[in-house]
């Protein structure tokens, strides 16, 4: 057919009529324009901040399209993880955009409990507590305020303390298994330090961790993993590494050798090990002239009581193996020889006696000889933040601050006193409470029951929580706190070796809606106005870290991080730029090892308790075993339940990330990767004990303690020792989102007891009874 | 026209489509409302996704494709049954054809259908057509099971002619008629129609041979072209074959045994056919029997750790179950009975057919599930399965598709050759006897 | 004849990925980061108990042994983008084949889910969509989605990529600059964030990258190499411990 004009014509007057009929159906050229705008020019834009799933202090990279966040991923900058980031801080972003989050405040509607809420708004949130704090103030009760913080980071600590101390309460109290920016008793008693100490194991040539799951929960777990990249590839063969652990973490899998230590008897073997040492005088003796004090005592006490044969007995390795460990352990004296370490950061605290665990932990390092030493035991020099101004405090505010504060660190004491109010004899029943960061209702030992009574009679409970945890459940007031993608954030992570970091960012995100914490308190200081007013003058809490940070410039230390190689302080012309650069590259670091030597180290240092801390050890443990031993030998299957043959050790994998993080499916899914075990909770427990126990691998149990009864599936382990069984904690929230509630939490089973020195829970004492569901 | 209803013996042949039995309208009631629920099942599954089966990863095939190996096998019963006997010119397979052809076309298009249910987009099979490899197996099968349904269809039809012109002439004026006529396509019963009729069926026959052999075999290549373990056998193809006509006369066994009986054929399928049949299936068993003995022998004795690990779970592990009720009911019950002349009995066919179809639906089981289960990558946890609603449902659908096709098919066409019958009827004899004399010896050289 | 793993295949780039199982910290950071970075939804915990969770990257353990001898091994399993796939082979559609640079391809709104890839891998590290995952996510969480790279329906096979669209983007990079790719410039997510940088990933095509030095060592290793596949995921052993 030959094609005329007229057809032509025709036709595209036909399709001109057809376009206009499906008008309407397509887009007409306007909207098409827009499309097209949506489709290529997007508003890409990265933001940095520093990762608050752990308190590793890890620096991300957000990349954002047209205000999303689309990715997270580590600034390869960043002196801590050089780019690393662990699963806990990839998943992040769903708790970003988890549909559970609160972004509202939120007051109680009829009974404490009942878990109905009715939203208001910030103002009226925040004059309600402005109006309650000043009305305790006047009457003269600023003391029976009470906050409870826990595992956050950055400037905070030091804002929220000083807002305390300048309203009058002595209780802002810290809620933490772990502080990492403190140093562990047995190390300020040992070494007299008073910043954390921290190890060289990229530098190290033997790595001895008790407990410690280094890669997975340690204080900084993506750091840790790189110097543990880092010293498998060394050219001099690397170090070796031995894990002290009655469970095969993931650390004692990846370790050269795995001591599968009975629980609590960390301490033990650690003086065993000095035995070996001391008797085949293996030990670093000029180090020990040099710079040891009350060794001889020591030595002879260890010689005498911790024989091989008798720690075999107790820790249940053989000799041989306690030997071995010893001899490679000990530094030969060859000339150059790089130090070996002990650390027992995170480990087998919560089991036994945790500070003289941790002494005899910390006495190697001594006989070692490898403080102060690359490669060895280090102290970073602080970070020179500007100090805090000096505090202002009216007549109301010494006179709350005269008062004791109701507990010291210690949980224990601190139910107690919350659960007696006015009975007991120097306590006082609190008027208000604030939870920051801590979900008591979960955390404790003994869980929910116990705390639900604990605060009973409190008038006014807040939660920041931006979540409703457990413990928010419970509260009057739910002030939600911003992601904290979506608030200045801040680290000055001090357990690093050999350097000090500080990291500040900007809000990487507009709030969805929930209001900084911090910025919270600025604005209640505020409205309390004048002494408390002036103790917090800062508009934002970015005005407290510039604050903070010019003491850095002022220092003229340290370099911030960048793309053509760090770039030293000094060389900003001025603090603005210096204050730029720090927001826009992610991290000041100072590469200035402090010396962990300020004063001897002594092996005999003078702690609680009437007997020398040697001797109590093992009196300690010997006695524990005794009752170990009565307990193991009922573990039959066909005994009743109330005899409790197994001993309870909980753990962590490295996707849990505490009540915040306690919400994210990816982490859920992924939440153990020696067992590919996802979303429940689950019980380990040795083949061989269930096999007697007629268990098979994934069939449903009950674990049952004196305190309470949980029912999970049982996983086969090989990597579980006899008589030990273990659970992860994290799972089993009653509240937070709707993921968090999947599995059981083991905190019903455990015992709320703690160690009388360290005032840390100790977790490793539950024994609890298992039989198939 | 009246010569047939003269004729006693061949009315019944025709009875069923002029007059509905009294059972008919309940029977395609139950089964209609089967393939409607297993039709419900498929919805449910096209619009949740394949996740509302037992599927999983690492067992991504189950029950569908399970299926699909059994019918697609079931499929040989048919032609190639009754190509290889008209070939032979056995001349008891006469009113025996027919049933086994219709087996045929109707298992084809199911089994080919249960592929459709496995797949997660079956809104994309032309995709197969638009970007089809051939390098895929797949392809090869999808060749392969169309070219013998094509083939499979025409060599029912054909034979069937003369038949339709029967019913043409019977068929009172209406719709019913025209469509006679058309499907007739002016048969008249000349000589040379006979001849013509006669060749195309013998041209068929011999075509549908190879083509049935390759449905099969290309079935069997799906698995043994991948590397996994207890899959990749070069014994997989003729295994599968044999395994295939081994499963297909038995399913023809029972079909026989249900018509005969609904239908009212006693003098048409009689006890001969089943005991012949009986021996046939024997000798399938026998066969089908040493090529399972020869593919594990192989593996076990090869001892290779991957191929070990499905073995074992097959033998004592998960599976054992499977694997033994295959070896129970496609050896052991079908040699009792079947070899022994005393059981050879239609019950007793019936009985062996039965366990067979069992066994030979386990046998494809156990040849897809536990080697998913068990792959190469032995690292990740063992895979297991089991189906949900939706496959039962599927799987019950699928057979009531087959009875319902059937039932259909009775009220249109004759069940049993009206042609052939009467033709042996009339001619057998001197067939036999000529054919005899051929190779009688004694009767001197006769040159062909 | 065992050739070197890092062997010559073809001019121009050839992509792979040296995992070094000694300094591999078993932490999964990779997994996360590849869902993050490839829209990978989560499964919810019924599917996840019925075993059909999408993870491209996958850390295996091993366990072996009885108390107190006992070994548990990580390895970190992407799609091991074999140069002789034998999951391209079978696919019926053209929806999953070998892209002249190496990467396995898997073209998502053709696959028609026969899964007969699936059931061909050795490996088993293709992943089939049973549900519409992506759907089954809150709207909320939706707003993570990385706008590079495609969501997947249901019904259809995914895999590990290399993260292509990161390649697709260095190329278009390049191309505006009128320059080759650098060595080093096109990365993927799991070697970004592995925290002990034990993930090296480039052109082994490249006689200098680190990739093909590493793939030289002695250490070297493929999984199921005696399979023909040839994968381009190259493993270095752990070493063997001190006694």
């Amino acid at each position: 057919m030959k094609i005329s004009r007229r057809h032509l014509l025709v036709g595209g007057g036909t399709m001109a009529a057809g376009m206009t009929l499906l008008k309407g159906l397509v887009p007409d050229s306007a909207d098409s324009a827009t499309l097209l705008d949506d489709w290529t020019n997007h508003q890409e834009e990265w933001s940095l901040s520093v990762c608050q799933q752990c308190v590793g202090g890890c620096g991300v990279m957000v990349r954002q399209m047209d205000g999303r966040a689309v990715r997270i991923e580590g600034n390869p900058l960043h002196p801590v993880n050089q780019g690393g980031l662990c699963p806990k801080g990839l998943a992040s972003l769903q708790g970003l955009y988890d549909p559970d989050r609160l972004t509202t405040p939120l007051r109680a509607k009829g009974k404490r409990g009942s878990g109905e809420f009715e939203p208001i708004s910030w103002k009226d949130a925040a004059a309600l507590v402005a109006g309650r704090l000043k009305t305790l103030r006047q009457e003269g009760k600023a003391h029976t305020a009470l906050m409870l913080g826990g595992q956050f980071r950055g400037q905070r600590h030091g804002l929220f303390s000083r807002f305390w101390s300048a309203y009058g309460s002595p209780n802002y109290l810290r809620l933490r298994c772990v502080a990492p920016d403190e140093p562990a008793a047995a190390h300020a008693f040992m070494n007299g330090v008073s910043s954390p100490l921290a190890y060289d194991l990229a530098e190290s040539r033997y790595v001895l961790a008790f407990g410690c799951n280094l890669l997975e929960t340690g204080p900084a777990p993506v750091h840790q993993a790189a110097q543990f990249g880092r010293l498998r590839v060394r050219q001099d063969g690397g170090a070796h590494v031995t894990v002290v652990d009655p469970r095969m973490s993931v650390s004692a899998a990846k370790a050269d050798l795995w001591v599968p230590v009975r629980p609590g008897t960390d301490g033990v073997l650690a003086l065993a090990i000095a035995h070996v040492m001391l008797k085949e005088n293996r030990y670093d003796k000029a180090f020990v002239a040099a710079h040891v004090q009350g060794f001889e005592r020591f030595r002879q006490q260890v010689l005498a009581q911790y024989s091989p044969a008798i720690a075999a007995q107790i820790t249940g390795i053989p000799e041989d193996t306690i030997r071995k460990i010893a001899q490679d352990f000990a530094p030969t004296g060859r000339p150059g020889e790089k130090p070996a370490v002990a650390l027992g950061e995170r480990g087998p605290a919560y089991s036994g006696d945790d500070l003289r665990t941790r002494l005899a932990i910390h006495a190697l390092n001594a006989l070692s000889g490898s403080l102060g030493k690359a490669g060895g035991v280090v102290l970073q020099t602080p970070a020179p933040l500007a100090p805090w101004p000096a505090l202002p405090q009216d007549a109301p505010a010494k006179t709350g601050l005269s008062h004791p504060p109701l507990a010291n660190r210690d949980m224990g004491a601190l139910l107690a006193a919350l659960k007696a109010g006015k009975s007991s004899a120097k306590g006082y029943p609190v008027n208000a409470l604030f939870l920051y960061y801590a979900n008591p209702a979960f955390s404790l030992g003994g869980g929910r029951e116990e705390w639900n009574q604990a605060i009973q009679n409190i008038p006014l409970v807040v939660s920041f929580s931006p979540w409703l945890d457990d413990s928010a459940r419970q509260a009057d007031l739910i002030l939600p706190d911003a992601h904290w993608l979506e608030r200045w954030q801040d680290d000055s992570v001090s357990h690093l070796p050999g350097f000090a970091s500080f990291s500040a960012a900007p809000p990487a995100l507009p709030a969805a809606g929930g209001l900084p914490t911090e910025e919270f308190f600025l604005e209640l200081a505020r409205a309390l106005g004048g002494t408390t007013a002036q103790a917090l003058p800062w508009k934002t809490y970015g005005d407290v870290l510039a604050h903070k940070a010019q003491g850095l410039y002022g220092a003229k230390r340290g370099a911030v991080t960048d793309p053509k190689g760090p770039r030293p302080v000094g060389a900003f012309g001025s603090f603005a730029e210096f204050w730029k650069a720090l927001q826009t590259r992610g991290a000041w670091a100072d590469n200035r090892p402090g010396n962990p030597l300020a004063r001897p180290f002594n092996l005999s240092p003078d702690v609680p308790g009437k007997e020398y801390w040697v001797n109590a050890l093992l009196a300690g443990r010997q006695s524990a075993l005794g009752a170990a031993e009565t307990k193991a030998k009922t573990n039959t299957p066909s005994e009743a339940p109330g005899n409790f043959p197994f001993q309870l050790v909980t753990f962590k994998t490295n996707t849990r990330s505490g009540t915040r993080g306690a919400n994210q499916p990816w982490l859920q899914q992924n939440a153990s990767h020696h067992l590919r075990q996802g979303w429940d909770g689950w019980v380990e427990i040795n083949p061989d004990d269930a096999q007697r126990l007629d268990i098979d691998d994934q069939d449903p149990v009950w674990v049952s303690s004196a305190r309470g009864k949980i029912r999970m599936n049982a996983r086969l382990y090989p990597g579980t020792r006899p008589g030990v069984v273990h659970i992860p904690y994290g799972p089993g929230h009653q509240g937070v989102g709707r993921w968090a509630q999947e599995g059981e939490n083991p905190n019903q089973l455990m015992a709320t007891t703690f160690d009388p020195h360290t005032r840390q829970p100790l977790w490793g004492d539950t024994w609890v009874h298992i039989e198939r569901a | 026209m009246t010569e047939i209803q003269k004729n006693e013996h061949d009315a019944v042949l025709i009875r069923s489509i002029f007059q509905t039995p009294s059972w008919y309208w309940p029977a395609v009631a139950v089964l209609g409302s089967l393939v409607v629920l297993g039709f419900g099942a498929y919805l449910f599954q096209f619009f949740l996704g394949l996740g509302e089966t037992g599927l999983n990863q690492p067992v991504t095939w189950g029950f569908y494709i399970t299926n699909f190996v059994f019918f697609i096998g079931i499929s040989h019963a048919g032609t190639l049954i009754s190509a290889i006997l008209r070939l032979s010119q056995t001349e008891w397979r006469r009113p025996i054809t027919r049933i086994a052809e219709v087996i045929t076309v109707a298992v084809l298009g199911i089994g080919g259908m249960n592929i459709l249910l496995d797949l997660g987009r079956p809104d994309r099979m032309l995709n197969m057509i638009y970007y089809g490899r051939y390098q895929s197996p797949l392809l090869w099968d999808m060749t392969s099971i169309t070219t013998y349904l094509t083939a499979s269809s025409v060599y029912l039809f054909i034979p069937m002619i003369p038949d339709i012109a029967i019913l043409r002439d019977l068929c009172p004026p209406g719709p019913r008629k025209v469509f006679y006529q058309v499907l007739a396509l002016g048969w008249q019963g000349t000589p040379r129609q006979e001849k013509v009729l006669n060749r195309a069926t013998a041209i068929m026959a011999i075509m549908v041979i190879p083509i049935a052999v390759s449905v099969h075999t290309v079935v069997a290549f799906v698995f043994s072209m991948t590397l996994q373990p207890m899959w990749h056998s070069s014994i997989f193809g003729p295994y599968f074959v044999a395994g295939a006509l081994f499963s297909g006369v038995a399913m023809l066994l029972i079909v026989m045994a249900i018509l005969r009986k609904v239908f009212h054929l006693e003098d048409y399928l009689q006890p001969i056919h089943f005991n012949y049949l009986g021996l046939l299936l024997l000798v399938f068993t026998l066969f089908w029997t040493y090529f399972t003995f020869a593919e594990y022998l192989t593996a076990f004795y090869g001892n290779e750790p991957d191929e070990m690990r499905v073995f074992w779970a097959k033998w004592d592990g998960p599976w054992a179950w499977g694997f033994w009720g295959m070896v129970i009911c496609n050896f052991f019950i079908p040699v009792i009975i079947l070899s022994i002349n005393r059981f050879r009995t239609i019950t007793g066919t019936v009985i062996a057919s039965s366990t067979i179809l069992i066994g030979m639906w386990l046998e494809r089981f156990i040849i897809v599930v536990p080697t998913l289960a068990n792959p190469r990558q032995h690292r990740l946890p063992t895979g297991s399965y089991w189906p949900t609603w939706v496959e039962f449902s599927l799987m019950t659908g699928s057979f009531a598709l087959f009875a319902l096709f059937y039932l259909v098919f009775s009220r249109f066409f004759p069940l049993v050759s009206i042609h052939e019958v009467r033709e042996g009827r009339e001619h057998s004899d001197d067939i036999a006897l000529e054919r005899i004399h051929r190779y009688r010896i004694g009767n001197g050289y006769i040159k062909e | 004849m065992e050739q070197p793993h890092g062997e010559k295949k073809s001019t121009g780039h050839r992509w792979g990925m040296v995992i070094d199982l000694d300094k591999c910290s078993g932490c999964g950071a990779c997994e996360v980061a590849c869902m993050v970075e490839n829209n990978i939804p989560f499964v919810e915990k019924g599917d996840y108990q019925r075993s059909r969770s999408i993870s491209w990257m996958k850390v295996v353990p091993e366990t072996e042994g009885t108390f107190p001898e006992v070994r548990t091994k990580f390895m970190p399993q992407p799609c091991m983008q074999c140069d002789n796939p034998p999951c391209t082979k079978v696919c019926p559609v053209h929806a999953t084949y070998l892209n002249p640079e190496g990467i396995v391809a898997q073209v998502y709104w053709r696959c028609i889910g026969c899964r007969l890839c699936m059931a061909a891998c050795p490996y088993t590290v293709k992943y089939f969509n049973w549900h519409n995952f992506q759907q089954a996510q809150p709207a909320a969480m939706t707003q993570y989605a990385n706008p590079d790279v495609s969501l997947r329906d249901k019904g259809v096979v995914e895999k590990c990529t290399f993260c292509h669209h990161r390649l697709m983007k260095v190329k278009d990079q390049a191309r505006l600059e009128n320059r080759e790719i650098r060595p080093g410039e096109y990365t993927v997510a799991c070697q970004d964030n592995c925290p002990s940088k034990a993930i090296f990933f480039g052109d082994l095509n490249d006689p200098h990258s680190e990739v093909a030095r590493l793939a030289d060592n002695l250490r070297a290793f493929r999984l199921m190499d005696e399979l023909g596949t040839q994968p381009k995921v190259i493993y270095l052993a752990e070493r063997k411990r001190h006694d």
